[in-house]
């Protein structure tokens, strides 16, 4: 792997440290993978505020979605 | 939205909701990927019919926001501060562009 991407993945990966930490302060309740594909919507574009919404209501309509954390389908 | 950047939110955003709406034990796999999908469709329309609004991208202006929250909901004054240092090192992250949506994201979703 050239330096370069190992550099960015490194990055990368303390980007998502910091954002999980700020996460658990403001006890958010996503999983580091969850934050990690919200990094990715918002990156590209998606409304912060629309996103947190669609979340909050999800999990209102399905609040026992314990069976859902990290990957709760085959 | 670019073509690209509508393909990677869609990829995105099924892999969230896949880790988000539950799947039920000894339930028909038909049921739960309907499930999923309707999911995904409303999800989808909610975040389109959004992508045009206008929002403040002034990052100190979340940062704010969540040192005020977080003074306000502790007794002591340390998850501020420890805010503060990860905020300050967030700024100098290269790799994330849309650092103030993120931490806007995040005060709205902890609310």
């Amino acid at each position: 792997m050239p330096p370069q991407e190992a550099d960015k993945r490194q990055a990368a990966r303390e980007v998502i440290d910091i954002l999980d930490e700020i996460s658990g302060l403001l006890n958010t309740k996503l999983t580091r993978q969850q934050l990690s594909y919200c990094v990715s919507l918002i990156e590209n574009g998606v409304n912060p505020e629309a996103l947190a919404n669609v979340i909050q209501e999800l999990r209102q309509q399905y609040p026992d979605s314990g069976y859902a954390d990290e990957g709760g389908r085959a | 939205m670019s073509q690209p950047s509508e393909e990677r939110v869609r990829h995105a955003l099924s892999q969230l909701l896949t880790r988000i709406i539950p799947v039920y034990p000894d339930e028909d796999e038909a049921v739960a990927d309907e499930r999923l999908e309707e999911a995904l469709e409303w999800a989808g329309e909610t975040i389109a019919r959004s992508s045009d609004g206008s929002l403040p991208p002034d990052v100190n202006h979340a940062a704010d926001l969540i040192k005020k929250k977080l003074i306000r909901e502790n007794n002591t004054p340390e998850k501020a501060l420890r805010f503060a240092n990860l905020y300050s090192r967030l700024l100098t992250q290269r790799v994330l562009n849309q650092k103030w949506a993120m931490l806007y994201f995040l005060f709205k979703l902890g609310n």
